[in-house]
C-alpha cells in the first residue's frame, strides 16, 4: 500500500531513512520541473533541487506538518530559485533546445505515428513558451508555474506564496493575458516567416 | 462582469462556486468579448502544455541501512562458482582485444598542444578540489558504514533482531547516521558541482588548443 507523505514525514523524522528516499522519489520529478521552469538551465537547477532536498531533510523535524510537505518543499525551492537569481544576478534564461538534426528528432519523437514537422512544431512551440514565461513578471511567472503544472489550487498558491487569494488570481489572469498575446504575435511572426520562406523557394 | 475579468480565472480553472459558475455562463450567452477572451485563455493553458522539462538523473544519494548478513552469504555456492568462471572468461577475452587495439593504436599517438599556464593552472586547481572532495566523500561514506554497524549491533543484541529498526532504541546513533548521510549528500552536491566545473575548463582547453593549432594568437 502506498503511504501518503504524511505518514513517510513522521516515519523519516524518527530516522527512517527510506521513507525519506520515498519521498524524494515522489518528489524530485515535479521540484526539478519547477526549478528548471524557474531558472531555465538543467545545471542551476539541479543544484537547487539537491540543496532543496537537503534542507528539507535537515529541517524535516522542525516540519510540523502545518502545511502540506509538499507545499513546504515547493517553498524551499523557490526561495532557493529567487536566491540563485539574485546571487547571478539576472533574469531566468531560456536553453536553447536541441537542434534539428534530424538523429536527435527521431529520438525525441513521442510515438512512432508523430510526424518530424508535428515535432519541430511542438519543439517551437515548447520554446516560445518557455520564452514568453521567461519575461513575465516573477509573481505571475511562480503563480502561472505552480498553477499549470503542479496543479495547485488558488488557495494552496496563496498559503506557498505567503500572499492573498484575490492576488493569485490577479497574477494569474494578468500573466495568462501576456502570454496569450505574446504567443499570438510569436505565431503571427512564424506563419509570416513560413510564408515568405515558401513565396521566396517557389 | 466584463469589468472584473479576474473572476473569469476560477471559471477558467473549474475553481468558483456554484453560483458564480451559473452568473458567468448566463453573462456569456450574450457577452461575446468575454467568450473569446475565456476561449483564449484556454488556447494558451492548452499551449503551455507544449513546455517540456528535460530528463535528469537522481540528485539525491539514499541511504540504505548495511545488511547484517553480508550479501555473499545469502547467494547459493554454485551461484557464485558460476558467477566466477564468467567473471574470469570476460577478463581473458576483455584483455586479449585490449592488448590488440593498444598495439594496432600505438604508431598514430600524437603529442597534445600544451596549454596556456593559466589555463593549466585552472586546470590543476579543479582537479585538485575534486580530488578532495572525491576523499571527502569516500571518508564520509566509510564513518557512516562504520557508524551503521554499530547501530546494527546495538540494535540486533540480547533479542536476535536482523534487520535494522530504526525509530527504537538509541535515537543518539539514530541522529548520528541521520546528519552524516545529510553530510554525504551535502558533498556529493559539491562535487557534483566540481566536475561541472572541471568540464568547463576542460573545454575551454580543448577550446583553446584548436585555436592555436589554428594560428589565433592568445594572451
Amino acid at each position: 500500500m502506498t503511504r501518503t507523505d504524511e505518514e513517510l514525514v513522521a516515519h523519516a523524522t524518527a530516522g527512517d531513512h527510506d521513507s525519506f528516499n520515498q519521498l524524494v522519489a515522489r518528489w524530485e520529478r515535479p521540484i526539478y520541473a519547477l526549478a528548471y521552469r524557474t531558472l531555465g538551465r538543467e545545471e542551476d537547477a539541479r543544484d537547487v533541487v539537491q540543496e532543496a532536498f537537503l534542507r528539507a531533510y535537515r529541517g524535516l523535524r522542525g516540519f510540523k506538518g502545518q502545511a502540506k510537505f509538499s507545499s513546504w518543499l515547493y517553498r524551499i525551492t523557490l526561495n532557493l530559485c529567487r536566491d540563485s537569481m539574485r546571487r547571478e544576478r539576472r533574469a531566468p534564461i531560456v536553453q536553447v533546445p536541441e537542434g534539428t538534426d534530424p538523429v536527435d528528432l527521431a529520438d525525441a519523437q513521442a510515438s512512432p505515428s508523430e510526424s518530424v514537422e508535428d515535432l519541430v512544431a511542438r519543439r517551437e512551440l515548447s520554446h516560445a513558451v518557455a520564452r514568453a514565461m521567461a519575461e513575465l513578471p516573477e509573481e505571475q511567472r511562480t503563480a502561472i508555474l505552480l498553477k499549470e503544472y503542479h496543479g495547485l489550487t488558488f488557495q494552496e498558491i496563496a498559503d506557498t506564496l505567503g500572499c492573498p487569494l484575490s492576488t493569485v488570481k490577479t497574477r494569474l489572469y494578468q500573466g495568462l493575458s501576456v502570454l496569450r498575446r505574446r504567443l499570438e504575435r510569436r505565431q503571427a511572426e512564424a506563419a509570416s516567416l513560413r510564408r515568405a520562406t515558401w513565396e521566396s523557394s517557389s | 462582469m466584463c469589468d472584473e475579468r479576474e473572476r473569469l480565472i476560477g471559471y477558467v480553472y473549474d475553481e468558483c462556486d456554484g453560483d458564480d459558475r451559473t452568473q458567468i455562463d448566463r453573462h456569456l450567452e450574450s457577452c461575446a468579448t468575454c467568450r473569446e477572451e475565456i476561449a483564449g485563455l484556454q488556447e494558451t493553458r492548452q499551449d503551455l502544455l507544449a513546455w517540456e522539462v528535460p530528463d535528469h538523473g537522481s540528485v539525491w544519494r539514499p541511504f540504505v541501512p548495511a545488511r547484517l548478513m553480508p550479501w555473499w552469504r545469502e547467494v547459493p555456492a554454485w551461484a557464485m562458482a558460476t558467477a566466477a568462471g564468467v567473471m574470469f572468461a570476460i577478463g581473458i577475452g576483455g584483455g586479449a582485444t585490449a592488448q590488440a587495439v593498444m598495439a594496432s593504436r600505438s604508431a598514430g599517438v600524437t603529442t597534445p598542444t600544451p596549454a596556456p599556464v593559466s589555463v593549466a593552472q585552472s586546470v590543476d586547481q579543479t582537479t585538485r578540489e575534486t580530488a578532495t572532495a572525491r576523499a571527502e566523500l569516500a571518508a564520509l561514506e566509510a564513518r557512516m558504514v562504520s557508524l551503521n554497524a554499530v547501530l546494527n549491533r546495538h540494535l540486533s543484541t540480547g533479542d536476535g533482531v536482523t534487520a535494522v529498526r530504526v525509530a527504537d532504541t538509541d535515537s543518539r546513533l539514530t541522529e548520528q547516521v541521520w546528519n552524516v548521510s545529510g553530510d554525504i549528500n551535502e558533498m556529493w552536491r559539491k562535487l557534483g558541482n566540481l566536475e561541472a566545473q572541471q568540464r568547463q575548463v576542460n573545454f575551454q582547453v580543448a577550446q583553446l588548443a584548436l585555436l592555436a593549432g589554428a594560428g589565433v594568437p592568445g594572451r
